[in-house]
């Protein structure tokens, strides 16, 4: 009776004609469904793009800052807190002209 | 998860998912309507009805529960709309469909008078006794489909086996051909 009932009932094709029947239906909302999708994926990017701009500009400033400027150099440098080691680059300065000279005159 | 590409607009998920349930589907309305062209008119309505509202199939129970109830509501709707609710009418469209080798086997008069007899019950039995004999759903998951309670789909699919039982014992008084499950 059950092989009966389902057999009186079902269809005698293989439905793949009924399947593409109802594709043609839905392709209007299956489009809709697709530009909806892809329209909330575009608003979750701008939304992200908008809120990470300014902190993307700023680390990006802060860190050619941070290569421009060195940390602990400053109109007192390490050459002029020391006089001792300002005169020993001074002598060999010096000295360096002297070999030059004595070079350039033989 | 089909039904949640389908709900992105991917055609070929939605199509794997007609596909997969389009049998079932079709017999449900087959039997609402009693024709097989209305038949693929409310299936065809009721999966771009499952599509219009898959955002309210719950992903984690079984989809084709959910599918035969916007079905079997499509059905009765079109039922409604085209006001074609006769018995006699099954038995004129039942030669036009395309005869394969099973229905040859089967005796014409047997399915007519099934057909008649399917055609004579209200459209709740024969839901009920189509998802119950045909599709092996359970009293249960009918009950889930139809929004009654069980103890009304067992009161359905009994009455709804007895007449059919009872249409096809007047051509063999003998035949025992159901079985209560």
């Amino acid at each position: 009776m059950n092989d009966l009932l389902k057999r009186l009932l079902s269809p005698d094709d293989d439905g793949r004609a009924f399947t593409d029947a109802v594709l043609l239906r839905a392709s209007g909302a299956l489009h809709q469904r697709r530009a909806a999708a892809e329209g909330t994926g575009r608003a979750t990017w701008t939304w992200l793009e908008a809120w990470a701009r300014p902190w993307l500009i700023a680390a990006i400033v802060g860190l050619a800052l941070a290569l421009a400027l060195p940390v602990g150099r400053g109109p007192q440098g390490p050459a002029a807190a020391s006089p001792t080691l300002a005169a020993d680059l001074m002598g060999t300065s010096a000295g360096t002209s002297y070999v030059l000279a004595e070079t350039l005159g033989n | 998860m089909l039904a949640v590409q389908a709900a992105a607009g991917d055609r070929e998920a939605f199509g794997a998912l007609v596909e997969r349930h389009q049998a079932a589907v079709r017999r449900l309305t087959r039997a609402v309507t009693g024709d097989a062209h209305d038949a693929d008119d409310a299936a065809q309505d009721a999966f771009l009805s499952a599509l219009d509202r898959i955002e309210t199939y719950d992903a984690s129970r079984p989809f084709g529960p959910w599918l035969m109830r916007i079905a079997t509501n499509a059905a009765i709707d079109l039922v409604r709309r085209r006001a074609v609710r006769r018995a006699d009418a099954l038995d004129e469209r039942t030669p036009s469909r395309r005869s394969s080798p099973a229905t040859d086997a089967e005796s014409a008069e047997i399915r007519a008078r099934l057909n008649a007899a399917l055609a004579e019950l209200p459209e709740r039995q024969r839901v009920a006794v189509t998802l119950f004999d045909a599709e092996g759903y359970s009293h249960a998951e009918i009950a889930a489909v139809l929004g009654i309670p069980e103890g009304t789909v067992r009161s359905d699919v009994f009455h709804a086996r007895r007449a059919l039982r009872v249409a096809l014992e007047v051509l063999d008084p003998g035949q025992k051909t159901m079985e209560e499950r």
